[in-house]
């Protein structure tokens, strides 16, 4: 069969159409031979390290692909954190790649705060810090160098340290979180420290506001304690949240009990009332280990009432719940409880020290661990050792350097028993000062302008120094009034060790190393200090013989090698049979050569021992009598000095100006999960975590109750000024039932969405406790208007 | 005294009870050496431990009550603890074990050579550390036996001995087991004269009197008190120079007129061996006496490197012979799988193709990680039940084929 020519021409027709179609196509989409682009398979390590977003210092085990940090997890050798990991920590992978982030150093061309800057070399930068610093030491002003830092408790605090010392410069200011609960402990044990509280091994946790599960210490310690092996709630612990307000932390706790601010105190003695008035107190324990329980006659021959006749006569159930809006059925409830339980452990920190009679109230509330004899046993308060790290060597002081150490730090503090807020006092008193006092300000880890709960001060303080360096890598409030920035590596790029607090009972050395390379040009704050010291050279350089921070750190732990205690970091099998062979008098040796051991350190993230001699009397005491003191005589020295009587356990109930009809409300901060610092409110992704409130992003927010909304016709969702007597901030309103009719709770820290600060702390009143110069947190009062 | 602690330091690696193991080399006599090849050096008992918890050992396997409960505790493993006694038994065990993970969706761990070394040093140093006594116990001890009329704790007691609360040197066990030794004819003498009788510690007594002395500790200095495991190597040294050989043998170093520590089985922990040496204290002390030889003293270390080797003898007892090991091959059922020379079933390959083992540990770890028939489609058979002389046997004959390769 012949075709037709119509035939013919459709088929030369399609056949044209379908080459063409398909070299069309070939053209739009049809891949490229992947090794024409040199593509390949990713190579993936996971690396250990240690993360310094927020204080608890988490193990931490990123996950790099082809040399770039993809995810981060929580290390499972690390024994307090146990694999987990906050939302904090898992944002760290965007604050690596955050395209603000500044990687080079910049020199101030413009005004102050005109962010108008010019890149410079490392070496010029340094060069500048390192001339005005040698100028300063020649003209006999090294006092005139002063360092404000965030926390960085480990080897960078002591290379700051050791820096200033061998320098001359006395001031040191530093936010090391102060709660007030370290002088607790060493009026009443002659232990200057913070207290451990071993939650794992507790069979009851009372917690005194504490936000255990929010922005305590290391709230992984708190999740790891409270979960059983599958994570879920181990169904073991008891606890019980008393606050002020219904937090995510009393969410998650079996019990909240809400209670007046600051009452603390108060309830904690209508709580020792009963273990007392019920004989359910460890009657044993107090009458071996603990001194002031019973009436005394002091030394000057007065006879003194103990602390048994001080609650029975004073704290009652009935006035106690009149005080603290606790029903007395509650409290005799909670007194049995923690009474009954195996362990149990009263857990405190800043939200009852923060207050006009804070280390009063830190004092009873920490009786109860005391009359319980739950202090340096199994799940309880525990005294921990710090790592047996190799001492960094003897400062060299020099002529120059004593002459300017001698002159006195301008942050000293003024109260008894406590530093207060060492840099607020530090910013007044440059501010204040008739001559400049300051004429280098090293900012490391600090925003005193967005943090300070004086950032008026610090605007006045900042216009009197003339040079103004910051190590900050992001250009934060008061970074922008510097005339340097020597950016620091950020955290996931440098060497830092990242020791675990002091709430963590157990001594854990994490080590964080860089999981990824810095970028060129990018400079570890550490390694430039050493620098600008060897430019220093004499005494100076001779106090800080390291080449960077790497070698600092491993030289540091040639004392753990030689320590024969502890270990490199393990599964939870080989933490707990190495800490069973420390309790049975055993130490094995996992090493024996150093850099072995120092690999394996570094490989694995750190150094732990968990073995605690719990029967060691020094771990109790250390009073001069070797007793628990419930009567610390320098307190009551103080007290009747100041015309408060002779009497502890009396003047623990918040006494601040009552309401007014200008300010109705009272103001209550608080800290959110997802706040560590300055520098992670850069990171917007956390405005998202879900919280208790899930339908709040971006925005800061207040929480009031349903009654105060109504009577002040706020609605929901209302945008509103919180106005104090001292200045006004923006917020969105929130109802909430968890908040008391009579309080308006705020959490500090947060930013809107274009940058503008909502920070409740700098309404407050200014007021302090005179004991510890530590601020009052719920003294100060507001009122509400529309924004 | 610095070039021995540099030097305990350097031989460190090789200490038994926690790190590495060198009996063979020091301990085994040279007859045994020559079928026994040495494991590595890097048999390490803290590196076993690693492995026990990362290769998921420890979720059915517990030790001291620490892991799984599957399994048993293997704390509390019954019999000796001989290397192969230990390979023995994880071979026996093989077909419950893999049956059982596979139940439980736990994949079987591959254990190489060194982790399987290690394991095994792991396993075999559980013994030799005592766990915590009962203060309960140990409070009854010391009023029963009148310790009270000469040493006070808590404040209480006489002041004939030393005060045991604030000595610190009974911190650790080694340092309780040395002074016992080395006061023993003094407090015998002691006892008499105030017509006490000696008393004789059976089970855990001994390490009961420790937690209880423990508990009171006021006045002691804070710090740790930990001690090393001995090394097995100064040990040697040590059974020598304090004339222990005069009566004991140990392995050929020594006389025949006391027992024969290795055979006697030291496989207990330091307290079963110190409460040993107490019960023997008037008789050991007699017979020196008899002999005109002085009663030695120990320092703390000493005992430990002591202990550390008689425990250590114990590791390599079984010597291995190859001639048996080839017939083992063929009488054990191992050609019901594999074929020596041609002959056998084969399905499992040809012993002389096999890879090269050179050390025990090589081995052990291929037996465990034995495929097994019906695991991979195959007919099973009956499994062989194998003694711990007749995996020596094997262990041998198989590095003898490799030693000829």
């Amino acid at each position: 069969m012949r075709p037709t020519r119509r035939e013919f021409l459709w088929a030369m027709g399609a056949t044209a159409a379908s080459v063409g179609l398909r070299w069309s196509s070939d053209l739009v989409w049809a891949p490229q031979v992947p090794d024409d682009l040199g593509w390949a398979p990713g190579t993936e390590q996971f690396v250990n390290s240690a993360c310094l977003i927020c204080p608890a210092r988490c193990g931490i085990r990123g996950r790099v692909v082809d040399d770039r940090l993809v995810r981060l997890g929580g290390n499972p050798f690390h024994p307090m954190n146990a694999g987990g990991l906050c939302p904090r920590g898992i944002a760290g992978v965007q604050m690596l790649y955050h395209p603000d982030r500044i990687a080079s150093p910049l020199r101030r061309v413009g005004e102050r705060g005109a962010d108008s800057w010019e890149e410079i070399g490392w070496d010029e930068a340094l060069g500048q810090l390192g001339e005005r610093l040698q100028s300063l030491r020649a003209t006999g002003r090294p006092e005139a160098l002063a360092l404000m830092a965030g926390y960085c408790a480990g080897s960078m605090h002591d290379l700051w340290r050791q820096f200033l010392r061998s320098y001359g410069s006395p001031h040191y200011v530093a936010e090391d979180y102060d709660d007030g609960t370290s002088a607790v402990m060493e009026l009443m044990h002659g232990i200057a420290r913070r207290p451990g509280f071993d939650l794992e091994r507790a069979g009851f946790v009372l917690s005194f506001g504490s936000p255990l599960f929010e922005s305590w210490w290391s709230p992984l310690q708190a999740f790891a304690a409270f979960a059983g092996p599958d994570g879920s709630d181990d169904g073991r612990t008891r606890f019980v949240q008393i606050d002020t307000r219904f937090s995510r932390t009393a969410a998650h706790a079996n019990d909240w009990v809400g209670v007046r601010p600051g009452t603390f105190g108060v309830l904690a003695l209508g709580i020792a009332y009963v273990l007392i008035r019920d004989e359910l107190y460890d009657a044993g324990f107090v009458e071996r280990h603990v001194s002031g329980f019973e009436d005394y006659t002091d030394r000057e021959g007065e006879r003194r009432q103990g602390y048994r006749s001080l609650v029975m006569r004073n704290y009652r159930t009935e006035e106690v719940s009149a005080l603290t809006g606790v029903p007395v059925a509650r409290i005799t409830a909670l007194a049995r409880a923690f009474a009954q339980a195996e362990h149990s452990v009263a857990v405190f920190g800043h939200e009852v020290t923060h207050a006009p009679s804070g280390l009063l109230s830190g004092l009873a509330v920490h009786s109860l661990n005391v009359l319980m004899g739950n202090v340096g046993r199994e799940g309880g308060v525990l005294f921990g050792n710090d790592p047996p790290l190799d001492p960094l060597p003897d400062p060299r002081i020099d002529a120059v350097a004593r002459a300017g150490l001698e002159r006195g730090s301008l942050a000293r503090t003024p109260a008894p028993f406590g530093g207060g807020d060492p840099a607020s006092r530090f910013a007044a008193a440059v501010g204040d000062s008739p001559s400049e006092t300051i004429d280098t300000l090293l900012l490391y880890y600090a925003n005193p302008l967005a943090s300070s709960p004086r950032p008026d001060a610090w605007r006045e303080a900042l216009e009197r120094i003339p040079f103004v360096v910051s190590f900050s890598p992001f250009l934060d409030e008061t970074t922008a009034h510097a005339d340097l920035i020597l950016p620091d590596l950020l955290a996931f790029e440098r060497w830092q060790d990242a020791p675990t607090p002091v709430s963590y009972p157990y001594p854990v050395w994490g080590v964080a190393r860089p999981l990824v390379a810095p970028p060129p040009g990018g400079k570890h704050a550490g390694d430039a200090m050493l620098a600008v010291a060897r430019q220093l050279g004499g005494s100076v350089a001779a106090s800080l013989p390291y080449d960077n921070v790497e070698l600092l750190l491993k030289a540091r732990a040639r004392g753990l090698f030689r320590a024969r205690r502890g270990m490199t970091l393990g599964d939870a099998f080989e933490l707990e049979h190495h800490r069973q062979m420390e309790e049975r008098g055993w130490w094995l040796p996992e090493h024996t050569e150093f850099e072995a051991f120092w690999d394996e350190l570094v490989q694995r993230g750190g150094w732990t021992d968990l073995f605690l001699d719990e029967t060691d009397p020094a771990r109790l005491a250390r009073t001069p009598s070797g007793r628990v003191d419930l009567t610390p005589a320098p307190l009551l020295a103080t007290l009747a000095a100041a015309g408060r009587g002779g009497a502890l356990y009396m003047d623990v109930a918040e006494t601040s100006a009552a309401t007014t009809d200008e300010f109705p409300l009272r103001l209550l901060p608080y800290r959110v999960s997802t706040l560590s610092s300055g520098t992670v409110a850069l990171e917007r992704w956390l405005a998202e975590t879900p919280g208790l409130f899930p339908e709040v992003h971006w925005d800061p927010w207040i929480e009031v109750a349903p009654a105060t909304a109504e009577a002040q016709k706020l609605g929901d969702d209302t945008m509103v000024w919180v106005v104090a007597a001292s200045g006004r901030y923006r917020a969105r309103l929130k109802v909430f039932p968890g908040t008391a009719p009579e309080n308006v709770c705020a959490p500090y820290g947060l930013r809107h969405p274009d940058g503008e600060l909502a920070n409740p702390l700098q309404l407050l009143d200014g007021s302090s406790d005179a004991l510890t110069a530590l601020p009052n947190w719920s003294t100060t009062f507001v009122r509400l208007e529309p924004a | 005294m610095r070039s021995r602690l540099l030097d305990r330091r350097r031989l460190a690696q090789w200490y038994l009870i926690g790190a590495a193991c060198l009996v063979p080399v020091l301990a085994c006599p040279a007859t045994t050496l020559a079928a026994q090849e040495r494991p590595l050096p890097t048999q390490n008992a803290m590196a076993g431990a690693r492995v026990f918890g990362s290769e998921g050992c420890v979720k059915c396997h517990a030790i001291d009550g620490l892991g799984g409960t599957e399994g048993p505790d293997l704390a509390s493993f019954p019999t000796s603890r001989t290397f192969y006694d230990l390979a023995a038994a994880m071979w026996n065990h093989l077909p419950a074990m893999v049956t059982r993970m596979r139940e439980l969706g736990i994949s079987k761990p591959h254990l190489s050579e060194r982790e399987t070394g290690d394991l095994i040093a792991f396993l075999f140093s559980l013994n030799y550390f005592d766990t915590a006594g009962d203060t309960a116990s140990g409070r009854a001890l010391f009023d029963e036996n009148r310790c009270i009329l000469c040493h006070q704790v808590g404040g209480v007691g006489g002041v004939v001995g030393p005060n045991l609360s604030i000595s610190g040197t009974i911190q650790a066990p080694i340092e309780f087991a040395t002074a016992m030794w080395n006061h023993g004819p003094a407090m015998s003498e002691a006892m008499q004269a105030r017509g006490v009788a000696r008393p004789r510690f059976t089970g855990s007594q001994l390490r009961d009197l420790i937690a209880y002395i423990k508990t009171d500790k006021e006045g002691l200095p804070s710090g740790p008190l930990y001690v090393l495991p001995g090394l097995a190597g100064e040990g040697r040294q040590v059974f020598v120079e304090k004339t222990c050989n005069n009566c004991h043998d140990v392995e050929g170093l020594g006389a025949h007129a006391a027992p024969d520590l290795a055979d006697r089985g030291v496989s207990g922990s330091l307290l079963t061996f110190a409460a040993a040496m107490w019960n023997k204290a008037p008789a050991m002390t007699a017979s020196m006496r008899a002999k005109g030889l002085s009663v030695p003293s120990l320092t703390p270390t000493e005992m430990a490197d002591l202990v550390g080797y008689l425990y250590s003898v114990k590791y390599f007892t079984q010597s291995g012979d190859a001639r048996r090991g080839r017939q083992r091959v063929r009488t054990r059922g191992c050609l019901a799988c594999h074929t020596l020379d041609g002959r056998g079933t084969g399905g499992a390959g040809e012993f002389r193709d096999m890879p090269r083992f050179t050390t025990p540990a090589a081995i052990t770890a291929a037996l465990w990680n034995h495929v097994l028939l019906g695991e991979q489609g195959g007919t099973a058979v009956d499994w062989p039940v194998l003694k711990a002389g007749e995996i020596a046997d094997l262990a041998a004959f198989l590095m003898s084929l490799s030693a000829g390769r």
